[in-house]
């Protein structure tokens, strides 16, 4: 279990001896220096001071052991960062399916082959900089009630990008993670159901973390952006991931317990698109409103110029200037 | 005259509309005769045109029970394919798997691939693809086999 000695390391930034390091895990010097041997050839940067002890300079940028030990003893049962994947939801979904029983799984990647967007576009998933994650859960909710996952979850990412980044993100309808107009990062949700309730859950996260303008394809650069860009700053991988598995918790516990207004109140206050005047794309249509509200499942109330109000379950919504 | 015979003349007079056979064999007379079991010659003339059209009624609603229908289980829009461009997942008239998408139903992002629940075949899809879809909204109709 190396993810201990990296929770040592994080309750105390300083130096910690190989004897100190021995008796708090109850495991022989020989073997502490093992373990410290195996996260170095992980990537993690450990110093060695004679007279002093060990002390973490820096976790590889997107760490198993790492996020491990920042979401232990939660709600995420298994944790897997891979350098690469076709599709973190693909496999989430096949890893989900082919075992009833498995349940609260985070794949995490570096980069994806094909990456999995709204009705078969491509996520663009390079690899160094971004975070690719899909969450696997059976929650225990009625399958009308399904949609409130996607809200969950934007407001999760919000809240987590806002207190690792500081930067003022808020949500577009249904669940875009939106900046300086741009968009920060995505969602996509695909679940399995009964007609009653929901058997499974898989939710794929997309946040452009340290991607650089330049890495964009010329493509989407006018539309995407990443936190580094917006923040100027390196924003740690590992720390982000954390902290959205620990939001992810939080929230999904005062659905469960609290049910679902709350939350449907979070999500209004980071949105930044009721209140505005909008177009929405819905397959060959297009239609122009006041995005009035949300109801009591996250569908939109457009109001028309006719006064008339729309219901929208899914379309691609653009504020109007 | 044996047994056998007997029974021959009552089989005979079973299968024809005759109702009195007689039969001399070997100095042996037999009179086999029954009454008229047919039905009377009013419930045998074609049906009045409500009872007829209640019969055919009835008949579609026994074979639409036998159908099943796939109904949305959410507040959605319907797609028949996983992409503008791609083909649609199952044609009119072919064969389902039991666990086959169908198609999806999406609401704000949230997918939801609609499996089959049989072994069948594909009758009818009852929306078009890209409409919105209510809950409990019949999708297609599927026959199973």
């Amino acid at each position: 279990m190396s993810e201990n000695i990296i929770d040592l390391f994080k309750k105390n930034n300083g130096y910690y001896s190989g004897a100190k390091i021995s008796a708090e895990l109850g495991i022989t010097r020989a073997a502490v220096w093992k373990k410290i041997t195996a996260l170095r050839k992980k990537g993690f940067i450990i110093e060695a001071v004679p007279s002093k002890g060990y002390r973490l300079v820096r976790a590889p940028d997107l760490s198993e052991d790492y996020i491990k030990s920042g979401a232990k003893g939660s709600l995420w049962k298994d944790i897997f960062v891979y350098d690469r994947v076709s599709s973190t939801n693909e496999l989430a979904m096949s890893l989900a399916t082919k075992d009833d029983l498995r349940t609260n799984i985070v794949i995490i990647a570096d980069s994806q082959e094909k990456g999995k967007g709204r009705l078969g576009r491509q996520w663009v998933s390079p690899p160094g900089g971004n975070i690719y994650m899909s969450l696997v859960l059976r929650p225990k909710l009625e399958t009308r009630d399904a949609t409130m996952l996607t809200l969950l979850t934007a407001v999760v990412c919000a809240h987590a990008i806002k207190k690792i980044s500081s930067l003022p993100v808020s949500i577009k309808w249904p669940n875009d993670l939106i900046i300086s107009r741009k968009k920060l990062g995505g969602i996509l949700t695909e679940i399995r159901t009964d007609i009653d309730k929901v058997n499974l859950a898989v939710i794929g996260i997309g946040i452009n973390v340290n991607m650089e303008a330049e890495d964009f394809t010329d493509e989407i650069r006018s539309i995407a952006t990443s936190i580094k860009e917006e923040s100027g700053q390196y924003c740690s991988r590992n720390e982000l991931v954390v902290e959205i598995l620990r939001q992810f918790e939080r929230f999904y516990n005062i659905l469960i317990k609290q049910g679902k207004h709350p939350l449907l109140n979070e999500w209004k206050a980071l949105s930044s698109t009721i209140g505005k005047n909008i177009k929405v794309v819905i397959g060959d249509e297009t239609v122009i409103g006041f995005a009035e509200d949300i109801d009591d499942n996250g569908m939109l109330i457009l109001k028309l110029d006719s006064g008339l109000r729309r219901q929208i379950s899914a379309g691609d919504v653009t504020l109007l200037r | 005259m044996e047994l056998e015979d007997l029974k021959q003349l009552i089989e005979l007079l079973k299968e024809t509309d005759i109702t009195e056979i007689q039969v001399e064999k070997e100095g042996t007379k037999v009179k086999i005769k029954r009454e008229k079991f047919f039905q009377p010659l009013e419930a045998a003339a074609p049906k009045s045109p409500s009872v007829q059209e209640s019969l055919i009624k009835k008949e579609i609603e026994d074979e639409m029970q036998r159908l099943i229908t796939v109904t949305s289980p959410i507040v959605g829009t319907f797609y028949r394919s996983p992409s503008p461009e791609a083909p649609i997942f199952v044609e009119t008239g072919l064969r389902v798997k039991k666990g086959q998408v169908l198609c999806i139903i999406e609401a704000m992002k949230l997918m939801n691939e609609i499996e089959s629940e049989v072994d069948g075949i594909l009758l009818k899809a009852l929306v078009e693809n890209g409409q919105p879809v209510e809950y409990g909204e019949p999708l297609f109709l599927i026959e199973p086999l």
